[in-house]
């Protein structure tokens, strides 16, 4: 077998009829429209990469607006039900000798009864500044 | 078409001027330059066509891999870090070639039986000279490596590579590679048969 550094064709034997018999197979040849090829290939990968990242940026915008974590927990939604409407009363028939009785004024004049008081008050001073 | 590869065209390997260029086009690659890409398929197209063929087997995937590998060579082309861009090229391109062996490998044996992955084997006939069978039995034999050793058997009997230029793109010690080439050696004799003069 060959040296490291040395090439198959400087040596005899079999490396070198090895290597004869190799290159005497048939190898097709190169495709013409190689080229175009990889062009197609990368222009498909370009855009599989937009429509990716393109798709990633719209579920990560959709899933953030769904979520909204910078806004606080929504309050809880209290329905009000507005009161019912009252029921009419019907007004009480009042008897014409309450009304007379509520309508009738004070039997006593208050300021009568003070007056009596103020005189008594007096009178029962001066008999105070009699005994001394 | 199929067309016999003459010695006489071997490519040894890139002279200095020729890395010069290869590095000057790698580099316009990594500024955006399609004429850049354009130039480095022409000139590794060929080369990288045959190796592909080797491995794979079938012109057609291999046409396949090889547009595969310049289009992950101009995605990947940032990452080159200003080794000879010719090895690194082809250290890109036999990788994706080994994925569509190994891709192929994978559902192959899913879908296919045993008895219809074994191709016919060749048999001296009236139609088939001595030289043609020969040529045949040696094809089948190198059909039977695995992936890895057929590259490092083009590389090195077909392409006329040294060893040592083979460790570099492969990225493999010294001592590997000779245990990987003795080994594949061994398996050809094998697979050749005791009648073979080959060895």
């Amino acid at each position: 077998m060959n040296s490291f550094d040395t090439h198959p064709d400087d040596e005899t034997g079999p490396d070198r009829r090895l290597a004869d018999r190799l290159r005497s197979l048939a190898m097709p040849a190169t495709p013409p429209a190689l080229e175009v090829g990889v062009r197609r290939r990368i222009r498909s990968r370009r855009t599989r990469r937009t429509v990716h990242a393109s798709g990633s940026v719209l579920a990560l915008a959709v899933a953030v607006s769904v979520w909204t974590p910078w806004r606080e927990a929504p309050a809880p939604v209290v329905r009000h039900t507005p009161p019912a409407p009252l029921a009419p009363v019907p007004a009480r028939e009042i008897p014409a000798d309450e009304l007379a009785v509520l309508f009738a004024p004070p039997p006593v004049d208050s300021l009568a009864i003070l007056g009596g008081r103020n005189e008594q008050f007096v009178a029962a001073l001066n008999r105070l500044e009699d005994v001394k | 078409m199929a067309s016999v590869y003459r010695s006489d065209e071997r490519n040894p390997g890139p002279t200095t001027s020729e890395a010069v260029v290869d590095d000057d086009l790698l580099r316009r690659c990594q500024r955006g330059d399609a004429t850049a890409l354009s130039e480095l398929i022409r000139r590794h197209q060929d080369r990288l066509f045959r190796v592909a063929v080797r491995v794979l087997r079938d012109p057609a995937r291999a046409e396949d891999a090889v547009a595969d590998a310049f289009a992950a060579v101009w995605f990947r082309c940032g990452n080159w870090r200003g080794e000879a861009a010719a090895t690194w090229l082809h250290r890109v391109a036999y990788r994706v070639m080994l994925d569509h062996a190994r891709a192929r490998r994978r559902w192959w044996r899913l879908f296919t039986p045993a008895w219809a992955s074994n191709e016919a084997a060749a048999e001296p006939g009236h139609d088939l000279d001595q030289q043609a069978y020969q040529s045949k039995r040696l094809e089948q034999a190198v059909a039977t490596l695995t992936p890895e050793d057929r590259i490092l058997i083009h590389l090195h009997y077909f392409e006329g590579q040294s060893l040592a230029d083979i460790a570099v793109v492969l990225r493999v010690s010294r001592d590997a590679l000779k245990m990987r080439l003795s080994r594949a050696r061994a398996h050809l004799r094998e697979a050749l048969g005791e009648d073979d003069e080959l060895f």
